[in-house]
């Protein structure tokens, strides 16, 4: 009877565990949501997520709430909410408090649906204390979040598709460094050590004002969404250091082209079908790397001018190449 | 062509216009010129010739011979010491050397004669092949033998060839190997034909997920292509790509034809070398290339994946590489070669001119350098596709870096137009194996491989082994090659038999057979020595010149100058990856090698003279070759027309197989005089450097040993080495005067520095170079100094000097035959023939052909 009732307690001992462990499985494979397939997320939902460490990514999620907001602010990971297309700034305020991830990432909040913020969101935001990427963010007015995004590490990326010489000027301040937060007072520069990046696609006019305040950035300054560049504000980019991208523009006058010839640094024109009369010798005078591999055709003339070009890359199909 | 001075031959033929030794001429020589420092009183350097005793002893032979070389060479008497003419000199060399040599004659057991001599690795590679009609190309069998020890430079010297336990169960381990490969009573393999499509690499997982996945979503199917963007590169090299689906190897040893439709892509690509941290290695003025080497993962455990990853992914221990092409650049086109493989091996690829040995450095490139290298489209398209959850391998789809395209591989084989095949014909012959056939194929095998004529008494061990596996029950066949595998290890097949004192016909055919070609004698040549003909001299010279006009002389070339010159030292230092990037980027090492080859067989073909080796207008050089020495692209194009003397076409073909005429040799003509002749040729100046750094005493020391062969005394205990300067305060000839102030060293530096610094203006890598660099700091270069009797300004006049005493050379030249075919060391009894041998050759002015033709003429061929 004894060995019997030692028997039945071992068994109890053995079997509740695994009911319980069993329970538990089943309890969590029901609560915890698909994160790829939210498209609203309840602060229910949110806590759950939350439980689990590193990236954190739900690319279906189009509007958030303010309370959902404050339960994803305590997730240790990356958040990548690039579903999002608006932001209040409740919202704002309480993913402000997310913390940067420890050790080492590109960005610790992604937002890069958002097309528009209010100032109090862009203002919450700025108190964020890691990086936040806004690639598809149109306008930026807040002077706090463009300090906030030149301070941060890597490349300045946004949709922007104006400017004011203020924001302009705040963001070519950025130095494309970044503190190791593993290893306080340790600062990280980019693998290819440029300076800075700033990157804005979708900017299709720029002023001399806004180029001016641009020149201050040494880095790679890519422009791609200009179609068109008038001489002034060519003069005024020619002012800096470092590469410039325009793989935008298709048509270049001889004034653009004189003056970006006294641009020191590398000057990518991958777009350019062809020149303008004259544009062959006010281009040969640029002395860094000048890339026209979108150049169509050449005159014989053209090429002899820019024959004389150091350091020019060309398609191989109409001339010498490198 | 260089012109050789007429005049120098005059003289040497007045020197030898003294044929006979006179009595007392040593004896003048040495009272009139030698006394005065080397007496009792003086005895200046130790030495006193007074107290040697006229009387040629055991106690003094020894100090009387290096005094005859001293005086020979023209090292003694010294120059400001009174003048002796050349006729005077001779006269008393002459007289010491007979007394030298009656000496040694009367004294015979001091001698010492060839002994044993054991077949080197070489010679039984190729005395394997040629007895069994086989290509050991792809499996060598002598892979697992011990290196063999090299005296002089040559692995032919019988006292130093030793066996050992181990090298004996290698021999029956190769005996196994080659039998089985040999030999086939099995019918005639079907056969197969693989035709694979992409993936053909990397067939794991990471891949199938990643660019094999991409490329299934693009175009809805199989990926229509793969690319290689790493070159192999490393010590061992890595970045080899085998192909997957043959890891196994082929099933049966072969002829197998494999076609490759490739491409090159982006062979233009635009690479800043400033922007790359690590220089591209690719050079957009070629074309890019692909390789194919054999590999095999037999005898490997599969279950340890390393190191089979390694093995199949990294270069391999004896591998061969099978063919190389230029690959076109504007649409894929099938490659194709007929390659042997062994069974087991399989097919590996290599990007050898890639731009880097890693494909992390070239994402680090692409990605760092994207808006520069991608348009606005590009940019917009890369970022779409390549997302985090992509994975690292889908970045390089959308740049343009310099790779190779791969979109088919086929491999068919193995085609045997004959069965059986050559080998298994030429131990049975055309008959076949029949029932009581076994004597007469042991006695006809044992003849061939014994390399002389075998009665029926002395295979009757073998053909009992035979019998009795038979008896145990084995087949027929198998017990034939049990007898045949017992005549290999025979030590009448591993050790080539001489009779003490004259060598019987069939012995000089071996000796003949094994200085030229490091194998066995062929048919025509056991004829010669059977009929008694290879006694007469003209009849040696006859045979030796046909065995120089076959292909199987190569390895006489290889041998002799991995012997002469040193060659198989070449590479042993490798220089440094990052001073001397052109060194691995142009993959210079074997370029280097087969500049001195071509070199030497052209001249050996053609009997030019031995002065070309010295300086001459011309050279063979390849593109790699052209930039390291500042030679122009069009100087090297100019060279690729028409044939060259003495060399077939086959011999400027760098790749073994395939199309690579980026790779081919051409004969250029040299329009600068400093880099003539050997002194002038990367591989010489390499193997006389240590790397990284230059040192005139380690080359004033190579050209007295190789090209004068006088090879200076080792130093003194106590003297300390001359050590580099890290400083950079001085140069290396100051450092060198400052040592050379001890006595000690002077005597020794006199005749060593001046050579050494005559190279000076070539680099660790044979790069001409204006100055030495000390940091930032340029030194000038003095290649000034004194050789013999003649100052020099430079190379070019120290080439002079060289060339002026060129018979010193040939002398050099005729040693190192000697002790290549002989197998010993020379003695004092051999210099009387050794001076027939250059007296023969003076007056045609030591032409190369003539000088291995007098040796092969030489009694001593055919002594003991």
């Amino acid at each position: 009877m004894r060995r019997n009732a030692m028997k039945r307690i071992k068994i109890r001992r053995l079997l509740l565990p695994a009911l319980v462990f069993s329970l538990g499985v089943h309890a969590l494979a029901i609560a915890a949501p698909d994160p790829a397939k939210l498209v609203e997320l309840t602060v229910e939902q949110a806590e759950v997520l939350v439980a689990k460490k590193g990236r954190l990514s739900l690319p279906g999620l189009t509007w958030l709430s303010a309370e959902s907001a404050a339960v994803l602010a305590r997730h240790e990971g990356e958040l990548e909410l690039n579903g999002l297309t608006e932001l209040s700034g409740a919202a704002a305020a309480g993913l402000s408090k997310h913390a940067a991830v420890p050790g080492f990432a590109r960005s610790d909040l992604y937002l890069n649906g958002i097309r528009h913020l209010s100032v109090q969101a862009a203002e919450a935001l700025a108190a964020h204390k890691g990086c936040v990427s806004l690639h598809g963010l149109e306008s930026l007015d807040s002077l706090p979040l463009a300090t906030k995004i030149a301070a941060q590490w890597g490349e300045v990326r946004l949709g922007v598709t104006t400017l004011t010489p203020d924001v302009a000027a705040e963001l070519a301040r950025s130095r494309g460094v970044s503190e190791d937060r593993s290893r306080p007072g340790v600062v990280i520069r980019r693998g290819d050590k440029a300076a800075s990046i700033l990157r804005f696609d979708r900017l299709t006019s720029l002023g001399k004002e806004v180029a001016q305040a641009l020149a201050g950035a040494d880095g790679v300054l890519v422009l791609n969404g200009l179609e068109r560049l008038e001489a002034g504000a060519a003069e005024q980019l020619s002012l800096r250091k470092g590469t410039l991208v325009l793989n935008g523009i298709k048509e270049l006058s001889v004034e653009t082209a004189a003056a970006l010839s006294a641009f020191p640094g590398e000057l990518v024109l991958k777009a350019l079908p062809s020149l303008p009369s004259g544009g062959a010798a006010a281009l040969a005078r640029h002395k860094g790397r000048l890339y026209l591999t979108g150049l169509k055709s050449l005159t014989e003339a053209d090429r002899q001018v820019l024959g004389k070009h150091p350091n020019l890359v060309l398609p191989r199909e109409i001339g010498f190449s490198q | 062509m260089h012109r050789i001075s007429l005049g120098l031959f005059g003289a040497a033929a007045l020197v030898f216009a003294v044929p006979v030794a006179r009595a007392g001429e040593w004896d003048k020589l040495v009272s009139e010129h030698c006394l005065d420092c080397h007496d009792d009183a003086t005895r200046k350097g130790k030495l006193s010739l007074e107290s040697l005793g006229k009387t040629i002893r055991a106690d003094n032979a020894a100090m009387w011979l290096k005094a005859l070389e001293q005086v020979e060479r023209g090292a003694m008497p010294p120059s400001d010491k009174a003048e002796l003419s050349a006729a005077e000199r001779h006269a008393a060399v002459l007289d010491l050397e007979a007394q030298l040599v009656a000496h040694a004659e009367s004294n015979a057991p001091a001698q010492q004669p060839t002994v044993l001599r054991r077949l080197n690795r070489v010679e039984y590679r190729k005395t394997i092949r040629d007895l069994l009609n086989l290509d050991l190309e792809t499996s060598d069998p002598t892979r697992d033998f011990p290196e063999d020890t090299r005296v002089h430079g040559f692995a032919t010297h019988g006292g130093k060839l030793v066996t050992s336990g181990f090298l004996l169960r290698q021999y029956l381990n190769a005996a196994e190997d080659v039998v089985s490969r040999a030999v086939h009573f099995e019918p005639r393999p079907e056969v197969r034909r693989w035709e694979l499509l992409p993936p053909f690499v990397n067939k794991d997982p990471g891949y199938q997920l990643s660019e094999a996945a991409y490329l299934r979503k693009k175009t809805g199917g199989t990926p229509p292509y793969q690319d290689i963007l790493e070159r192999a590169d490393g010590a061992p090299k890595a970045g080899y790509y085998p192909v997957d689906d043959l890891r196994e190897g082929v099933p049966v040893s072969g002829w197998y034809l494999i076609r490759i439709r490739a491409e090159g892509k982006f062979r233009y690509a635009d690479m800043d070398l400033k922007k790359f941290r690590f220089p591209p290695l690719s050079d957009p003025a070629n074309p890019l290339r692909l390789s194919l080497f054999s590999g095999s993962l037999l005898g490997m455990d599969p279950s340890n994946k390393d190191s089979i990853r390694t093995a199949a992914r990294g270069q391999q221990a004896g591998e061969r590489e099978l063919a190389t092409w230029d690959l076109p650049d504007d649409g894929p086109a099938w490659l194709e070669c007929r390659v042997w493989l062994d069974r087991g091996h399989f097919p590996k690829m290599v990007f050898p001119n890639g731009p880097t040995g890693s494909n992390n450095r070239i994402l680090s490139y692409v990605t760092d350098n994207k808006y520069t290298l991608l348009g606005k489209e590009q940019l917009e398209e890369y970022e779409r596709e390549v997302t985090p959850a992509a994975g690292d391998g889908l970045h390089l789809f959308f740049f343009e870096t310099p790779r190779i395209r791969l979109y088919n591989i086929h491999v068919e084989g193995p085609l045997n137009e004959f069965w059986p095949p050559a080998s298994h014909v030429a131990v049975f012959g055309e008959r076949g194996y029949e029932a009581g056939d076994a004597p007469a194929i042991l006695r006809a095998f044992a003849e061939k491989a014994w390399r002389r004529p075998v009665s029926s008494a002395e295979v009757e061990s073998f053909v009992q082994l035979v019998k009795e596996a038979e008896a145990q029950g084995q087949s027929r066949e198998t017990s034939i090659q049990k007898g045949l595998k017992a005549v290999l290890c025979s030590p009448q097949f591993l050790y080539r038999e001489e009779t003490p004192s004259a060598l019987k016909g069939h012995e000089i055919a071996a000796r003949l057979s094994y200085f030229l070609w490091s194998s066995m004698p062929d048919e025509a040549l056991l004829k010669r020595a059977a009929a008694g003909e290879l006694a007469r001299p003209e009849v040696r010279r006859a045979e030796a010149a046909r065995l120089l006009a076959d292909q199987r002389s190569d390895v006489f070339v290889e041998e002799f100058l991995n012997g002469w010159l040193d060659l198989k030292k070449l590479g042993s230092m490798a220089p440094h990856p990052y001073q001397f990037g052109i060194y691995y980027s142009e993959n210079l090492e074997p370029a280097m090698r087969a500049e001195t080859r071509l070199f030497f067989k052209h001249l050996l073909r053609t009997n030019g003279p031995v002065a070309h080796l010295l300086d001459s207008d011309y050279s063979f050089i390849n593109q790699g070759l052209a930039k390291l020495y500042g030679i122009a692209p069009a100087v090297l194009e100019a060279g690729r027309n028409g044939p060259v003397d003495g060399l077939e076409p086959g011999d400027l073909a760098f790749a073994a197989a395939g199309h690579a005429p980026s790779l081919g040799f051409a004969r250029v003509s040299l329009g600068d005089p400093r880099r003539g002749g050997l002194l002038g040729q990367g591989s010489v100046l390499t193997l006389t450097a240590n790397g990284v750094d230059t040192s005139p005493v380690i080359r004033g020391i190579w050209v007295l040993e190789r090209l004068l062969g006088a090879p200076p005394s080792p130093p003194p205990a106590d003297v300390p080495k001359v050590e580099p300067d890290i400083r950079g305060a001085s140069t290396i000839r100051e450092q060198l005067e400052k040592h050379r102030e001890s006595a000690a060293c002077k005597s020794c530096h006199r005749q060593i520095d001046p050579p050494g610094f005559a190279l000076e203006n070539f680099d660790p890598i044979g790069r001409w170079r204006a100055h030495y660099m000390k940091g930032e700091k340029p030194l000038p270069i003095d290649a000034t100094g004194r050789f013999g009797e003649e100052d020099f300004k430079d190379i070019v006049g120290f080439k002079k000097g060289l060339v002026a005493n060129q018979e010193r050379v040939a002398r050099s030249i005729v040693e190192h035959l000697l002790l290549c075919a002989l197998g010993r060391e020379l003695n004092v009894t051999d210099r009387p023939h050794i001076r027939r041998i250059l007296e023969g050759a003076a007056p045609g002015g030591y032409r190369l052909r003539e000088l291995v033709l007098l040796c092969a003429e030489s009694e001593l061929l055919c002594r003991k």
